[in-house]
């Protein structure tokens, strides 16, 4: 195991077990001392996966020797306590949300969004909403209605160009979705999550940035028989975004006036998910008028 | 993650039972602590201290920025009548009944 030593961390094993990504423009490597979470990752990063830098976070994964009582996973970032994690979907869990927290440190010129993000007819659009509100699960519906996909759960937009950074980081799902819908045979499944790499989507992968056009706020409503959808007001989605901004204080206003100008120039809707394939119906339907062909010959 | 908004508005749903315990002469002041923007005529409030987003309609929005602590509540709803064009009892009750739900959030000073 790399040890932590006066804050560095001493990289062992082969090039072969370190994993370099780029997200935002940061440099993330990450040394495996196990083929296990390597190949963990790799399903989860492949397509942020570059070559070989110095990182501007680095970490060191693995498996410790099997003992009674011991976490199966380790993550340790230089500098940092190491985190223990019980199982494979509890170890991509904790990778996420401190890689997450690193890249906003390093970022804070981006507003990050707790949100989805797809592509249609070039344009970018997000779904937004807190956790269970069913962001991934009709992020992969999209997909299988012409959509290409660019991040699930991290939304992060440049502020200067309304530009959002792609992230194309496998799906994760917390419950297999409709039988129209299945997942295919590759789905990472974990004890409690489902992932879907990036290479096995059914739809392009968006690795450019896109202007942002278009956010739904999303409130799933299971006992619903269909899907309804009303715009918002320039405040009503000023006031849903900032409630799903991860680094508000990183911004003026605390967030507030970065918020407003993001939803002075993005239509937006809030939308009462149901039945997934009418959900989805309904934002391409919506978003046909929202982005008209023209708007990218 | 903060709160998701509640819209306020600036007319209730229905008359408020019993006495208003705000008297007529008071001036309510709004926190200044609180971060507040008008968007295309509504007003966006945070507060951080509370952890809450709150969003004011149009009417509300009015209301919110004569507290500033020299206006009485009568002063208030007079102008208030004035600039929407309603009765002056309708709008007197208006801004009593949003000055108390401002004062319940602890919006005000």
């Amino acid at each position: 195991m790399g040890e932590s030593r006066d804050g560095a961390i001493e990289e062992v094993g082969t090039a072969a077990m370190r994993l370099s990504l780029t997200v935002f423009g940061c440099h993330v490597t990450v040394q495996c001392e196990d083929a296990d979470t390597q190949a963990l990752l790799v399903a989860n990063y492949g397509h942020l996966h570059s070559p070989p830098h110095p990182g501007d976070v680095k970490y060191v994964v693995g498996r410790p020797p099997h003992q009674k009582g011991t976490p199966p996973f380790y993550l340790v970032r230089a500098g940092q306590a190491p985190l223990m994690a019980a199982e494979a979907g509890e170890f991509l869990w904790l990778f996420e949300k401190d890689m997450t927290l690193a890249l906003q440190r390093l970022r804070p010129d981006l507003y990050f969004m707790h949100a989805g993000v797809l592509v249609f007819r070039q344009r970018a659009f997000m779904l937004v909403g807190p956790s269970g509100s069913g962001k991934s699960t009709t992020t992969w519906g999209l997909l299988h209605h012409g959509c290409s996909y660019l991040s699930d759960e991290l939304a992060a937009i440049d502020l200067r160009t309304r530009d959002v950074l792609p992230y194309p980081h496998a799906i994760c799902l917390k419950q297999e979705p409709p039988p129209a819908y299945a997942l295919p045979e590759q789905t990472l499944r974990t004890a409690r999550t489902l992932h879907i790499p990036a290479a096995i989507l059914p739809a392009s992968v968006s690795c450019d940035a896109a202007p942002l056009v278009a956010a739904f706020f999303l409130q799933y409503q299971p006992e619903a028989s269909h899907p309804t959808i009303r715009p918002l007001s320039q405040a009503a989605a000023t006031a849903r975004l900032l409630a799903n901004a991860l680094n508000p204080l990183a911004h003026p206003g605390a967030g507030l006036d970065a918020a407003i100008g993001l939803m002075s120039e993005v239509v937006a809707f809030e939308i009462f998910s149901a039945n997934l394939t009418a959900t989805c119906a309904l934002i391409i339907e919506t978003l046909s008028r929202v982005v008209p062909d023209r708007a990218y010959s | 993650m903060q709160e998701l908004p509640e819209e306020i508005n600036g007319t209730p749903a229905q008359d408020p039972s019993g006495p208003s315990l705000l008297p007529l002469a008071a001036c309510p002041r709004r926190r200044p602590d609180v971060i507040a923007r008008l968007v295309d005529g509504e007003t966006v409030v945070l507060d951080r201290q509370a952890g809450l987003i709150h969003q004011l309609n149009q009417t509300a929005s009015y209301i919110w920025a004569r507290c500033d602590g020299q206006s009485t509540i009568t002063v208030i709803a007079h102008d208030l009548a004035q600039e929407f064009a309603i009765e002056p009892t309708v709008a007197a009750r208006d801004v009593r009944v949003l000055v108390e739900q401002l004062q319940a959030l602890q919006l005000l000073q």
